[in-house]
């Protein structure tokens, strides 16, 4: 083949190649679509519930962040220990501090979705 | 035998006398890539393999790679003729078999499917497009490569050029498992530069990302994907594999492992039972197909065939690959923003290089640059992961159209 047939013919693949892809692929799309419709049929209910969720979650997150009410938190925590430790251990709580988070960011971010997928 | 004529024996049986300056220019390339490797992260998972299977392969008179060799005799008891091994050849001849045979990339795919989530794929299927856009990086790279023809002294076959584009779809196995097909005296410097390339992602894409977009367009915040369904997770596998392989048969093998190692992924969470395949699968199977496939890989570069201008012309494509590919996955991305009304980030279009994750890292990266708050990552592993299947497809497309 000469370089010119050889152009012509590397043209040909091309097209025709990413035409595959792309119809392949946009395929596939539709036909997750079509899959998101009939795993998610019947499960209205179930839709509102993840939607009431979100809507809590985002507020409480909020509430939290600024000057929350000490006592209750400090209550919360020392209660959440005594469940972990079991009642007979004679722990006393001295003080509570925030820890500054030093995991990367994304890690962050897999965390969320982890706990979001669970939901 | 005089002592003299001894130490001169056993001088001649050392490789010292029988060394070619073209081996030892590849023994240092290895130690090159050794640093590289060690020193500087370049992908060592594979890099170090494939830089001592270099290393390996140009020791002069170890015969790692060398053929076994079949003597004609006859059988003494039914009188026919067969063939008698005389010498059973190079450990990594064998080894290479797993390549030639194409076993070992879609053994690896096996394993990449059990560790990918396609949940961010499955939650927003619009972006399996940008894993489809960013593979004009391969086409156009095959069609740079054809053009090169017209410089004299360069000459690449259709063959060789398919499998220099393959290099854009930034994804190693695929990479190997279509140059073994088409091309495998060009494997090693292919390998070199797709696995190079996918270590140098973190600088080769942003500088593009950037030049493309506008800061308003990088400081888009997406929505949050929506959960996906158990029954969703577990049908997605086994209808990619089906699609693809009835589209194009010749990606089967590389798709259908890899949907098979996902679909023991989403399959452990119902049946404990398959937790031990897909803890095999992603672990020490793909470990030992690693070793076994970054070492023969690497056993391919002989310094004669290596040390040509090809290579250089490979390396120079490769990263015209990745940047092609880079830039339309971003354009394509610019696309989707304009269509959806500002609600896609382009910059999760370059994750479609199917460098998983590395290219949704850079994603992220970048978008965070523009604005703290934005999280890319997870719109970006779709992409990411449309990237594999994409490239694995376009693989397929090579394999079936340039095998002349």
């Amino acid at each position: 083949m000469s370089e010119m047939q050889q152009l012509t013919y590397g043209l040909i693949v091309t097209l025709v190649g990413m035409g595959i892809v792309f119809i392949v692929l946009i395929g596939l799309a539709y036909m997750l679509d079509a899959l998101k419709l009939l795993s998610n049929r019947g499960t209205a209910e179930k839709k509102t519930e993840i939607v009431k969720v979100e809507k809590v979650a985002e507020p409480a997150e909020a509430i939290s962040t600024p000057a929350e009410d000490e006592g209750e938190l400090m209550a919360v925590i020392s209660a959440a220990l005594a469940a972990f430790m079991g009642s007979s251990s004679n722990l006393v709580v001295r003080s509570i501090n925030r820890v500054e988070g030093n995991a990367p960011v994304w890690a962050k971010v897999g965390r969320q979705e982890q706990m979001f997928n669970r939901l | 035998m005089s002592l003299l004529e001894a130490i001169k024996e056993f001088y001649f049986s050392m490789g010292f006398s029988a060394m070619t300056w073209q081996e030892g220019v590849m023994i240092l390339t290895s130690f090159v890539l050794i640093y590289l490797a060690l020193k500087k992260g370049f992908e060592p998972l594979l890099l170090l393999p494939i830089a001592f299977g270099m290393l390996l392969a140009n020791l002069p008179l170890a015969g790692l790679n060398a053929e076994p060799i079949y003597q004609v005799a006859i059988d003494p008891v039914t009188g026919e003729h067969i063939h008698e091994m005389v010498n059973t050849g190079g450990l990594l001849y064998w080894l290479y078999k797993g390549v030639k045979l194409g076993i070992y990339p879609p053994l690896i795919f096996l394993g990449v499917g059990a560790m990918t989530d396609f949940g961010p794929l499955i939650a927003n299927p619009k972006s399996i497009l940008l894993g489809a856009a960013a593979q004009f990086g391969i086409f156009t790279t095959f069609l740079g490569a054809l053009a090169l023809n017209f410089i004299p002294g360069i000459s690449f076959t259709i063959r060789e050029a398919a499998s220099i584009g393959i290099i854009g779809g930034a994804d190693g196995p695929t990479a190997i498992f279509l140059a073994s097909k088409l091309a495998p005296h060009l494997l090693g410097p292919i390998a070199v530069a797709a696995y190079s390339y996918m270590a140098l992602v973190p600088m080769i894409q942003p500088p593009i990302m950037k030049a493309l977009t506008t800061k308003a367009e990088r400081e888009i915040i997406m929505e949050q994907l929506r959960p996906v369904s158990k029954t969703e997770r577990i049908i997605f596998p086994i209808m990619v594999t089906v699609v693809v392989s009835l589209v194009l048969p010749a990606a089967a093998s590389l798709v259908g492992m890899l949907m098979l190692g996902n679909l023991l992924r989403e399959a452990s969470t119902m049946q404990n039972t398959l937790l031990r395949l897909m803890k095999t699968a992603e672990g020490e199977l793909m470990n030992i197909v690693v070793i076994f496939l970054g070492v023969t890989v690497g056993a391919t570069a002989k310094g004669e065939l290596f040390l040509s201008p090809k290579t250089l012309a490979i390396i120079a494509l490769g990263l015209i690959a990745f940047s092609i590919g880079t830039a339309t996955g971003v354009l394509f991305g610019k696309i989707m923003c304009k269509l959806s009304g500002g609600k896609v980030n382009p910059l999760i279009g370059s994750a479609g290089v199917s460098a998983v994750p590395m290219a949704a890292r850079v994603s992220q990266k970048v978008g965070q640059e523009a604005n703290p708050s934005n999280f890319l990552l997870m719109h970006a592993m779709g992409p990411n992961v449309a990237g594999v299947i994409g490239s694995a497809v376009a693989a397929g497309v090579l394999l079936s159209m340039c095998n002349l």
